[in-house]
């Protein structure tokens, strides 16, 4: 289903939340809604799960207007950032509840909890009887999904149901929910501060900044193109150059992505400095290099291999340069 | 044990073991002070006694029941569905009129019910023992349901419940613990309380308590109102234990 927000503005104890946000959100795609704590992300997802009112504005699914039908009746399944399962019901009762709100019988309930459960990855025999407070936090989690996706909803809303996880158990179940998204074909809006969720599963990709939309495309173009600095901050890395520009009076900033600046470069490049390497951080796959340029310190990725090859160290001289093109902000800016 | 804790254990030995240690020499021995269980077989004897513990029991239960239908829907309320400022005005006109001394309250109570019409009785004895055992079953009741998170009644919403099936079925299932322990302080209080039955109940004001109180205090039957207080206590905690027993899941 396709989510749409028309001028949304929300106000709390007169400040603003959501400063007048215009948003289409694509059916059958998961976005990822991203921004810093007190952006406005989780309003927004409230406010199209009906547990907010917006004060204007008005919200549309796949075109209707929604925007005065109670939270009960919209359809939509929502995974809570605390996952606020019920903890004095079994993980049956938890799955169920949805279907048996809506007085499904309770044959069909049976079989449709059985088959969530089956597809998010818990075997309902070992399950279905557990309590909730014997269940891991990545076990809780899947419990709550399937018991959002059990009602098959509409769109399927996530305010940072990962927040509490270790990483590795965080990357797989981000790998299953984009799995399940794929089978399902259900549109999901995924609220986080992290980028490295948002990087790891969405298809597109919403920059939130003091209550308005920053950006909003397809995952590889914000961050490709961001369309400003505060935007190549908040989704990816970036070094903030200051910079004068040539035919134009004036100064200003300009970013450049660390994997974006090549060392010891080999063709021509637009730009060459000389600097020298202050620290290396190995990071797995690839290491981080900071580099002294001119009185500034360059973040500088580059894979694990290629930095084999180069056999430098702390403290030795390179050569590091860039393309204009890869420069971050230079259009805008000005 | 820590030296810090002998005055603690000092003050329960002085002031609770010892009491009862003497309840149970005065249940088992005579006027003489030689051993006898005439006390409790005279208990089991005069059905009259045994009446009384039945008719005190069905008190409480009349005054548990009533209080939690009086104070669920005021706990919801003030948990829940009021605002801050609401649920501070609330809380403070709920709580104020507890600050006066509980025999003042009891005998304006008397007034209050004169005025209605209602004389010492059955009734009045119930209303004043529920007003006044109120707030033991608010502040648990609204404890456990202030407890309840926010998002778990968001959840309910958002998978389609109506306002009555999130109460039945989330709110009151999840504040069960707060309702247990409010139900055990009022029926015990309930049980024992001996001051309003005998100001406000009139020919129905024989409780227990006062039937204790009567023995000891007025017709110096020391042996038989302490086998009644030990009977009394072994009585309560049956059924406290039965009923925790009961809850055992419901209280974590």
């Amino acid at each position: 289903m396709e989510v749409e927000l028309v001028n949304i503005w929300k106000k709390y104890n007169k400040v603003d939340a959501l400063r007048g946000v215009n948003l289409v959100i694509p059916r059958g795609q998961i976005t990822a809604v991203l921004g810093p704590s007190g952006c406005g992300k989780t309003t927004l997802l409230k406010i199209i799960a009906g547990l907010v009112q917006p004060d204007e504005g008005r919200v549309l699914f796949d075109g209707v207007d929604y925007t005065n039908v109670p939270t009960e009746k919209r359809g939509v399944g929502m995974v809570f950032q605390d996952l606020a399962l019920f903890p004095h019901m079994t993980v049956y009762d938890n799955v169920a509840f949805g279907l048996r709100v809506k007085k499904v019988r309770e044959e069909e309930v049976r079989s449709r909890v059985k088959t969530v459960l089956e597809l998010i990855g818990l075997d309902p025999s070992l399950y279905a009887n557990r309590r909730i407070d014997e269940l891991s936090g990545g076990e809780q989690q899947r419990v709550a999904l399937a018991r959002s996706l059990v009602v098959e909803p509409k769109v399927l809303l996530l305010d940072e149901p990962m927040a509490h996880l270790d990483y590795k158990i965080k990357q797989r179940l981000l790998g299953e929910i984009r799995r399940l998204q794929k089978i399902l074909g259900i549109t999901m809006i995924y609220v986080t501060h992290d980028q490295t969720e948002a990087m790891s599963m969405a298809d597109e990709v919403v920059v939130m900044s003091r209550g308005v939309v920053l950006q909003h495309g397809p995952q590889r173009e914000v961050y490709e193109k961001p369309l400003s600095l505060d935007v190549a901050s908040f989704f990816g890395d970036v070094n903030v150059l200051e910079a004068t520009f040539a035919g134009i009076k004036g100064e200003g900033v300009v970013a450049i992505r660390p994997e974006d600046i090549e060392v010891n470069p080999s063709e021509e490049l637009d730009v060459v400095y000389e600097g020298t390497v202050e620290d290396l951080v190995f990071q797995g796959p690839l290491i981080r290099l900071d580099v002294r340029v001119n009185g500034n310190s360059l973040k500088v990725l580059v894979g694990r291999k290629e930095f084999g090859r180069m056999g430098i160290g702390v403290g030795s001289r390179i050569r590091v340069g860039w393309r204009l093109e890869d420069l971050k902000g230079a259009k805008g800016v000005g | 044990m820590r030296p810090a804790e002998l005055p603690f254990l000092l003050f329960l030995l002085a002031f609770f073991y010892a009491p009862f240690a003497l309840l149970l020499y005065y249940s088992f021995t005579d006027r003489g002070g030689s051993f006898t269980l005439e006390n409790y077989v005279e208990i089991f004897l005069n059905p009259s006694y045994l009446n009384t513990i039945a008719y005190s029991l069905l008190i409480s239960l009349l005054v548990v029941i009533a209080t939690l239908s009086i104070t669920l829907p005021i706990s919801l309320y003030v948990a829940i569905f009021a605002s801050n400022l609401e649920r501070a005005v609330l809380l403070v006109a709920f709580i104020t009129p507890f600050w006066i001394d509980f025999l003042i309250r009891a005998w304006a109570m008397k007034n209050v019910l004169y005025s209605l019409g209602i004389r010492e009785g059955f009734l009045a004895m119930i209303l004043g023992l529920v007003y006044d055992l109120l707030p033991y079953m608010f502040l648990p009741t609204y404890l456990a349901l202030s407890r309840v998170p926010l998002s778990m009644i968001s959840a309910a919403r958002v998978l389609g419940a109506d306002w009555f099936t999130i109460i039945t079925q989330v709110l009151l299932p999840y504040a069960l613990p707060g309702i247990f322990v409010g139900s055990v302080l009022v029926g015990l209080l309930a049980f024992a309380e001996f001051i309003i039955p005998s100001l406000l109940g009139g020919t129905s004001g024989l409780t227990v308590g006062a039937l204790v109180y009567t023995l000891i205090l007025k017709g110096d039957q020391w042996g038989v109102g302490a086998a009644i207080s030990l009977l009394v206590t072994g009585i309560t905690l049956l059924i406290v234990l039965s009923l925790s027993w009961r809850f055992r899941g419901a209280s974590s």
